[in-house]
């Protein structure tokens, strides 16, 4: 198996859509582009999703149980992430041993 | 003065031993590894916390039910992950500590591979243990890899063998083959 | 161990020029015959013409690192319009075609990953890819190239961007470091551990 041109096949550039340049030019247009101080990559997709989670919240249950349920959510999160690492670390050193074992008795010096 | 000293350095060491019985390392002797480390990434989720999380971790599916036993039996998950930029920045010593806790009774090596060559930065480890408690039940697993530029220790405490990893991985979205190959 | 093997491209839009000290005028421009350095002067004076040409030079290299780390075709079109809206913002900043093509894989490269760890927060996973249009007919092997892909996605996200420069993109380790902001011994490890775990993960399904 030649690892390194399996992974130029799998990973060779695909064509954008053919109106990318355009729908940029359009929202250039449209004012988005111009510099915004403190706007940070995503920033108003997160901060609108955060607003209408919290409307909702605060019309179901109030602003404490809101609160409540954002920080069991988030730390139900951060350990998953964490979890995730931990096998990741634990699947790459493992594939390590596994790469060392099956190869053939070297002499000393590598 | 005398005695509280005695005192505190026993309350120092009972802990060490303590944890290498139950199929937990104490790693705090990788901390001053950690401030040498161009990148580290350290996990540490104790019993506690996996408790409180696990209905959240894992989705309703095929695979959940598997996924949740090997979770119920976790006490505990610890990887200590360390890149060096210079190849001298740790040696063989830095991790002895933990290595005499994996000598200690309960613990067996399962797999070794231990090559040194002629250059000081010429060498590299690799070890996996398992800890079996009194009852013949295992209580815990240990990976360690070691070479000049990188360490991982990885310390899952509680029942599982390697391949339980697997179920747990598919759940979480690791690839699927962790353990596969060397748990068996 | 990762070699330093010159990968042949299959790609054949419009390549910019391998970045040196003094940008070259790129070989092919696929919309019209204008050199480089006129085309960024004339887009950064705000010729829009001249901008666009910018944007379809480069846009099959921004937007397959955003498929390729987000494995989403509408995230990595909306991933991909944010880049070049960023690169209209900071055009005055940039003097060469090498300066934009090493400044939007950095860019890139950066909001891939911020977007990943967003949609972890979120606990959001992409589980299905849409089928791809226009998929090169010279891949030899199509399921075990999107297999591969599937692996690759699976990668934690530093190492997966790693992986995808390095094969897409075809940078040195020495350049991805300076795209990422990275230590060059961190960047080798990436590569070492995930072209061995892709390796195991897909030699061990074969077996299946």
């Amino acid at each position: 198996m030649n690892m390194d041109q399996e992974l130029r096949d799998a990973l060779q550039r695909k064509q954008a859509p053919p109106d990318l340049a355009d729908r940029v030019l359009a929202r250039i247009n449209n004012g988005e582009a111009a510099p915004a101080s403190n706007r940070g990559p995503g920033s108003s997709g997160v901060f609108r999703w955060l607003a209408a989670a919290a409307v909702l919240a605060i019309a179901a249950g109030g602003a404490e149980t809101y609160y409540t349920q954002q920080q069991q959510a988030a730390e139900t999160a951060r350990v998953k992430q964490e979890l995730q690492v931990a096998l990741q670390i634990t699947n790459d050193t493992l594939a390590r041993v596994q790469s060392k074992l099956s190869q053939p008795a070297e002499s000393s010096g590598r | 003065m005398k005695t509280t000293i005695v005192l505190a350095v026993l309350t120092l060491l009972i802990p060490v031993a303590a944890s290498a019985q139950d199929g937990k390392l104490n790693l705090s002797s990788l901390d001053r590894l950690a401030e040498r480390a161009s990148e580290k990434q350290e996990v540490t989720i104790d019993e506690s916390m996996l408790k409180s999380v696990t209905p959240g971790l894992v989705r309703p599916g095929p695979k959940a039910d598997a996924a949740k036993q090997v979770l119920s039996g976790l006490k505990g998950v610890y990887v200590r992950n360390y890149e060096f930029e210079k190849d001298k920045a740790y040696s063989m010593d830095d991790i002895a500590a933990i290595r005499k806790q994996l000598s200690s009774a309960g613990w067996m090596k399962i797999v070794s591979n231990e090559e040194k060559g002629k250059g000081p930065n010429d060498w590299e480890l690799q070890e996996i243990y398992l800890f079996k408690q009194q009852d013949g039940k295992p209580g815990g697993l240990v990976i360690l890899n070691a070479e000049p530029g990188e360490l991982s220790v990885v310390n899952i405490v509680g029942t599982i063998n390697l391949a339980d990893l697997d179920g747990l991985g598919g759940i979480l979205g690791i690839p699927h083959n962790v353990g596969n190959s060397l748990g068996k | 161990m990762v070699t330093a093997a010159p990968f042949g491209r299959t790609d054949t839009a419009a390549l910019p020029a391998r970045p040196v000290a003094v940008a070259a005028p790129s070989p092919h421009c696929a919309a019209q015959d204008v050199s480089s350095p006129d085309l960024l002067t004339l887009a950064k004076a705000g010729d829009q013409a001249a901008f666009a040409v910018l944007i379809r030079r480069h846009q099959n290299m921004v937007f397959s690192v955003a498929l390729h780390m987000l494995r989403s075709r509408p995230a990595a079109e909306d991933l991909a319009q944010e880049v070049f809206l960023e690169l209209y913002r900071h055009l005055s900043r940039l003097e060469s075609d090498a300066h934009v093509v090493s400044w939007l894989r950095r860019v890139a490269s950066h909001r891939c990953i911020d977007e990943i760890r967003r949609r972890n927060h979120r606990q959001e996973f992409a589980t299905d890819t849409l089928p791809e249009p226009g998929h090169s007919p010279q891949t030899r092997d199509v399921f075990g190239a999107e297999r591969l892909q599937a692996m690759v996605a699976e990668l934690p996200e530093k190492a997966r961007m790693v992986v995808v420069l390095r094969y897409q993109e075809e940078m040195e380790p020495t350049e991805i470091a300076s795209a990422l902001s990275m230590p060059i011994n961190t960047v080798k490890s990436h590569l070492r551990r995930s072209i061995a775990a892709l390796r195991e993960s897909l030699m061990s399904r074969g077996r299946v």
